[in-house]
């Protein structure tokens, strides 16, 4: 009994040619897309500490905070709510909270908003263990917007206190 | 000749003079009993500037270090303002909406004359060796003719009972009587 395997006909296409290309292209689209790098941003605080400029042109014993935002792509302006922790009767406190603040980017660095003018008066005492902390959000110059949040880390002593009569 | 010299003496500088070349180093505070001063001080001024301002929907001054200028368009006022020593402005600062009667307009734009003010004062001080003229402008996010700067950011009912509690500071009395 003699049978015959049916030959298959490859000129006839199974998936529709156009089909096959839309979704050649839409991988490469989305390899392309997966590889770009999303904009980065970090906030750098530097730890309380008593500030000799303003001591010098002022008077006054105050304990400064500086915050810097830096990202690897160029941005608007950021905006942060920044406080001073302590540590008072073995257990961590705000010593004080500042004002929410705003602070464009500059044409020679167009990558950072640096922060100035956060300070608090405080009065000579025994060591009190301070540590900074900020966090907010930085408007990218392409419109995009990224959460940011940073701490000047351990707590150091400065002697000087927040808030003493 | 040597009497002579001896008897010249250097004015007082007044408290409101030294504000104008603090720039950074003045604080929350200060700021703010600065922002009352301005407000309650420069009221026949403002009312002088603000009604320029409706007519000609621009308007240019110069405060401290810094010149400034004013825009009105479609209810709304905005601000943006250049170091004297620079060319570029910087981008709008704030703006503010306007109410639909003149009074309410005045008034607002009074408000926001005081506010500007302080944020030029704060980063175009008179000459200071502390000036960096390298850094952004920064500001308070919450102006003080808002009930949320009182809140900071808060919802405006708690700024309202923040700000009633609120009272003259040792620096606004400094402002006023030096």
């Amino acid at each position: 009994m003699a049978f015959t395997i049916p030959k298959p006909n490859l000129l006839i296409p199974k998936v529709p040619g156009v089909l096959v290309l839309g979704l050649i292209a839409t991988q490469l689209l989305m390899l392309s897309g997966g590889s770009e790098k999303e904009p980065q941003c970090e906030l750098k605080v530097e730890r309380p500490h008593l500030s000799t400029s303003v001591k010098e042109s002022r008077g006054a014993d105050v304990l400064k905070l500086n915050v810097t935002s830096v990202c690897d792509a160029p941005q608007k302006y950021t905006t942060i709510q920044a406080d001073i922790q302590s540590i008072h009767k073995d257990s961590q406190v705000t010593a004080f909270k500042f004002e929410q603040q705003t602070r464009n980017s500059n044409l020679k660095e167009p990558n950072t908003a640096r922060f100035l003018g956060l300070f608090v008066k405080c009065l000579p005492s025994d060591p009190v263990l301070y540590q900074g902390r900020a966090s907010g959000k930085v408007l990218l110059a392409n419109g995009k917007t990224i959460s940011v949040t940073g701490d000047s880390g351990k707590f150091y002593g400065e002697s000087c206190r927040i808030g003493a009569k | 000749m040597a009497s002579l010299a001896e008897l010249v003496q250097n004015r007082v500088v007044n408290f409101y003079d030294e504000c104008l070349t603090l720039g950074e180093n003045l604080g929350e505070e200060e700021r703010l009993a600065l922002y009352r001063y301005l407000y309650s001080s420069k009221k026949r001024e403002y009312k002088t500037q603000a009604r320029a301002l409706l007519s000609q929907k621009r308007f240019c001054n110069f405060i401290a270090n810094g010149e400034v200028e004013y825009k009105v368009s479609s209810n709304c006022v905005e601000f943006r303002t250049r170091r004297l020593d620079s060319l570029e402005f910087t981008p709008v600062v704030r703006e503010m909406k306007l109410g639909l009667t003149r009074p309410i307009r005045i008034r607002r734009l009074k408000r926001f004359f005081a506010q500007s003010a302080v944020d030029v004062i704060r980063n175009f001080p008179l000459a200071s060796a502390d000036v960096d003229p390298d850094v952004g402008f920064g500001i308070n996010t919450f102006p003080y003719y808002s009930l949320r700067h009182f809140s900071n950011g808060g919802s405006k009912m708690l700024g309202l009972l923040r700000k009633i509690r609120t009272y003259d500071s040792e620096v606004l009395v400094k402002l006023r009587t030096l």
